[in-house]
């Protein structure tokens, strides 16, 4: 281990010349980063509805012994829905795979004031240290050539909305998600926006997960599983307001904190997460410890709760992706019904949005967040997808405009 | 053992945990439960889900064929299923709740709400009831036990002589404070001696 006694910058990272390289934000502040590469024995699937993969996560058989041990990566919205029952149709128009994982050799943690340098090889560990103090060789951000574009312009989201709420009068679903894909044909450099998206836009759950085929970079502000022992966290987000001027913060929180459709849209999600936490939680231990509580970001106020429990005994990492995944804040509820919902309503299938990235350790420990809020990288163009819960109170226009605004912090790297 | 009949809800395992407090119990797809599993229970329980009852055949036979072996409680859809099952007509609301607090009034002397406390406010989810014009259809051992005070639908009923029960919102909702109570009435009620004998005679 080599710790630095500074923080480097972000963009010192692209000395490496990671292959592969993964940016996690741990801890209670949003400027706790670890950051994963020289990565080995990684695996992906060919199709969402492929092969056991569950028994590769419990191959103890090389620890690292750093102070992480375990793998890093995402699954995709598909293989989640595949794994909770619910086979997907809606056509895989873009080329990445449904999931991906590796297991880290080196790590880097940056704190306020430290850099610390962890490899299983004491000689990487220096070479890093050495890369890390080279000159920076300035890469652009974002080289755009032509204005994003979406796949529902207002009149096709109307179509899909008035569907959505037939649905909710007849008691199909409760609360229906439905989102929006933004396309831009911009080349845009992974690590660089991660750095200008963090600067931005710190979040709870902020990630970089880049790979040579493909890139995403994110700003989620939601954890959908945080697991310590046999203790599970999750931290539903349902309601949000717009944030346009932070100086009016305190009217706006109050009147978000009264309005009845954000209020009742929040208790279906907390009572969602607390089914899904009863699935693999001793009976009597699940329990609300925080309430509907107000957090601002850069263009939005968000309602959060947390929610706990203590998991029975023998439960196995597949047992709890299977009851928490695909997370209730991004399909609606009921989830079954309403995932096959969306899967008719949407245009194109989901990916990377709305699926999971985070780590689990070899010690059973686990830190997996939602993603959304995210861009995908793919050659060269670059694609956010934005969505929000359609409830029987809610506007074709109003809806649509959210979905915008949510994109906005993403679209923003591209400009 | 108690035996949850679930239909793919996202609630039904807030119900377990509830029911649990009480008895054992078990959580059966409706597409895969036995008969076995079913003769095991001392109360079948017809989960909350998304749709209508008649989405939900194997259930409507199973109500059927139980009707009076044993006791039952269905919960807003599985209310819904035993009411459309005994003559009431399914209708969509004019004011869809799903996730909203609500105020009820209760047939306080009903056994369903005795020694439940006031005001009694419970979690609702649905966007289909009962339509009340369809209550006289009724047969009389169905007393309806309380009711939405603005609108006029029906939230719940009991039939103490078949040991039949219903609730149209969500006893295990983090919203309903009384539901303990209200589950606890029921279970006490299902399980008394005077029930037992009727049923071996």
């Amino acid at each position: 281990m080599i710790k630095l006694g500074h923080r480097i910058l972000i963009k010192q990272l692209s000395n490496l010349h990671a292959n592969h390289l993964a940016i996690q934000t741990v801890g209670p502040s949003t400027q706790d980063l670890v950051i994963y590469f020289d990565f080995e024995k990684s695996f992906s699937l060919e199709s969402p509805e492929g092969t056991n993969i569950w028994e590769k996560f419990e191959d103890f058989s090389s620890p690292t012994g750093l102070s992480f041990s375990g793998w890093v990566g995402f699954f995709g919205y598909e293989f989640l829905g595949s794994q909770f029952g619910v086979s997907l149709k809606a056509p895989r128009d873009l080329d990445l795979p449904p999931l991906w994982f590796g297991r880290p050799q080196s790590i880097i943690r940056l704190e306020s004031e430290n850099t610390i340098i962890e490899s299983t090889d004491e000689v990487r560990e220096r070479e890093i240290k050495k890369i890390l103090g080279q000159t920076i060789i300035p890469s652009a951000l974002a080289n755009p050539q032509n204005p994003p574009t979406c796949n529902l312009n207002f009149k096709e989201y109307e179509s899909i909305f008035k569907k959505a709420r037939e649905a909710i009068l007849d008691g199909e679903t409760y609360q229906i998600k439905i989102s929006q894909r933004f396309d831009a044909p911009t080349r845009l450099n992974p690590l660089a926006a991660f750095g200008k998206l963090h600067k931005s836009n710190p979040a709870p759950e902020a990630f970089l997960l880049q790979t040579p085929s493909f890139a995403i970079v994110s700003c989620s502000p939601e954890t959908i599983i945080q697991k310590e022992g046999r203790k599970i966290t999750t931290r539903p987000i349902g309601g949000t307001y717009q944030r346009k001027d932070s100086s009016f913060d305190g009217s706006v929180i109050e009147r978000f904190l009264q309005d009845p459709k954000e209020v009742a849209e929040h208790n279906m999600l907390v009572d969602l997460e607390r089914n899904d936490l009863s699935t693999i939680c001793e009976q009597g231990t699940v329990e609300i410890r925080k309430f509907r509580e107000v957090e601002s970001y850069s263009h939005l106020h968000h309602l959060v709760s947390t929610i706990t429990g203590r998991l029975k005994k023998g439960i196995s990492l597949r047992n709890i992706v299977q009851a928490m995944l695909p997370g209730g804040s991004i399909t609606g509820c009921p989830k079954v019904r309403t995932m096959q919902w969306i899967d008719q309503l949407e245009p194109c299938f989901r990916g990377p949005y709305t699926g999971s990235f985070g780590s689990i350790a070899d010690n059973g420990d686990i830190q997996l967040n939602l993603i959304i809020r995210a861009m995908l990288i793919l050659g060269d163009h670059c694609y956010t997808q934005a969505g929000g819960g359609i409830v029987v109170d809610s506007t074709t226009e109003y809806e649509f405009k959210e979905n915008q605004t949510k994109a906005q912090a993403l679209l923003d790297l591209l400009k | 053992m108690i035996t949850i009949l679930d239909h793919r809800d996202s609630f039904t395992r807030n119900l377990e945990h509830l029911l649990a407090e009480f008895d054992k119990v078990q959580v059966i797809d409706r597409k895969s439960i036995s008969f076995a599993d079913i003769q095991a229970s001392k109360m079948l329980v017809f989960s909350p889900g998304p749709g209508c009852p008649g989405d939900y055949p194997e259930s409507q036979a199973i109500y059927q064929e139980m009707k009076g072996k044993i006791p039952m409680l269905g919960i807003c859809l599985g209310f819904q299923l035993i009411m459309e099952q005994e003559g009431s007509k399914i209708i969509r609301q004019n004011q869809v709740l799903h996730g909203v607090e609500s105020e009820i009034m209760v047939d306080k002397k009903s056994v369903t709400y005795r020694g439940v406390a006031t005001p009694v406010k419970v979690g609702r989810y649905h966007s289909l009831q009962i339509d009340s014009n369809t209550l006289k259809d009724l047969s009389p051992e169905f007393k309806i036990t309380s009711n939405d005070p603005i609108r006029n639908v029906p939230l719940s009923f009991e039939n103490l002589k078949l040991k039949l029960f219903g609730l149209q919102y969500h006893p295990e909702s983090f919203l309903s404070k009384g539901g303990n109570k209200i589950i606890s009435n029921i279970l006490h009620e299902s399980m008394e001696q005077r029930w037992k004998a009727h049923r071996s005679s």
